[in-house]
């Protein structure tokens, strides 16, 4: 069973979890629920909210899945809801969905540089995914969206922007802009 | 649950980056990637997710219940303990209208009937003493000075209570479409 959404074997679940199929339910949550978790989960860096805001997600959908009728954006609604789930809980507890630290520009005075050596030492990869998730939290709200929306949901360009309901130019713009400052925290073109 | 769809979180396909970005770019958004796309779900979470939401499915799409009315199941006694209460209730309220609608019998005392007709008032005041005012109570006739509130309506009413269904009728004539009172008038 396929659960790519464009295809037509999906959209199959899709009406069937709509009529009432608990197993296509069920489908529809194993293809999607670690998904929106590790969505959630890099925004919020709360296990235990993120699970909570995950079921309230899905039951979101589940109660709107009879008036789905967009082939092929059901990707961008699902993850849609859940940024607006993290959004609404973030504004009820008054705080930023990343918690930046306060010395994340610090450290980046003393981040190592990417090396084209694979094989370097485990250490030393630690440190980098250290130093790299550091310069992501310090990025813009809006720009950590897109990378987490790519790189985390593995959403496409299109579909970030329906996501959040920007023009497909603003999105690229937005994440050339952040891969470029991602590159200069982390002093990848001063090799060249 | 063989039919369960087989998608581990690490096999998502992203989209390649565009003609604009070098080779060098692309190893960092993989790097990217492997650095926070790898993100570990607890175990059971879908399941979970999946039991909370199950019963949101049901809900939405199983039939709209019924309300069923609740079975009574009362006792033959009781049952005809409270029948015998209706039927004493229903005798004891004919009794009551038959006393309040039967006309009386001539009274003891021999009173004379209130006179229906409208007549002078005398306003003289006149000394009644409280027996003779109780004896005058007893013996006096309710149904007589409902005859007498024709006049006391009549007496209430104002210009004001008809000037609005006079004009209405005026405009029933002049506008015969208006049909307010049902007039056919033909000048």
């Amino acid at each position: 069973m396929s659960t790519d959404p464009d295809t037509s074997g999906f959209q199959d679940v899709l009406r069937r979890a709509s009529a009432g199929d608990e197993l296509a339910w069920q489908q529809v949550v194993d293809a999607y629920g670690s998904r929106v978790y590790a969505l959630l989960f890099s925004r919020c860096r709360n296990a235990e909210l993120a699970e909570e805001l995950t079921q309230s997600t899905f039951c979101t959908v589940v109660t709107k899945l009879s008036a789905y009728d967009e082939q092929g954006k059901f990707e961008p609604w699902l993850f849609r809801i859940a940024m607006n789930r993290l959004r609404d809980e973030m504004r009820r507890r008054g705080r930023h969905a990343v918690n930046v630290a306060n010395d994340t520009l610090s450290t980046m005075e003393t981040t190592p540089r990417i090396e084209s050596d694979p094989g370097a030492g485990g250490e030393q990869q630690l440190e980098l995914s250290r130093a790299l998730r550091e310069a992501v939290a310090s990025l813009q709200e809006s720009d950590q969206e897109i990378l987490h929306l790519r790189h985390v949901s593995g959403l496409s360009f299109k579909q970030i922007a329906q996501v959040l309901q920007q023009p497909l130019g603003t999105v690229l713009a937005r994440h050339f802009r952040a891969f470029k400052r991602l590159k200069e925290m982390m002093g990848v073109d001063e090799e060249d | 649950m063989d039919q369960r769809p087989v998608q581990p979180e690490h096999t998502l396909s992203r989209e390649p980056l565009g003609d604009d970005f070098t080779d060098r770019d692309r190893q960092f958004d993989q790097l990217i990637s492997r650095t926070i796309g790898e993100v570990t779900s607890p175990p059971g979470l879908t399941d979970r997710v999946v039991a909370a939401s199950l019963e949101e499915l049901r809900r939405t799409t199983g039939p709209i219940p019924f309300p069923v009315g609740r079975v009574r199941t009362r006792s033959v006694a009781a049952q005809w303990l409270a029948m015998a209460a209706c039927l004493g209730l229903l005798v004891a309220g004919g009794w009551l209208v038959m006393q309040s609608t039967a006309p009386r019998a001539a009274t003891p005392t021999g009173g004379e009937l209130v006179a229906s007709d409208p007549m002078p008032v005398d306003v003289t005041p006149v000394a009644i003493s409280p027996a003779a005012e109780l004896v005058l109570l007893e013996t006096s006739r309710p149904a007589a000075f409902d005859d007498l509130s024709p006049y006391v309506a009549t007496r209430d009413l104002r210009f004001d209570d008809l000037s609005g269904d006079l004009v209405a009728v005026l405009d029933a004539i002049q506008n015969p479409v208006m049909g307010t009172y049902d007039l056919e008038f033909t000048p």
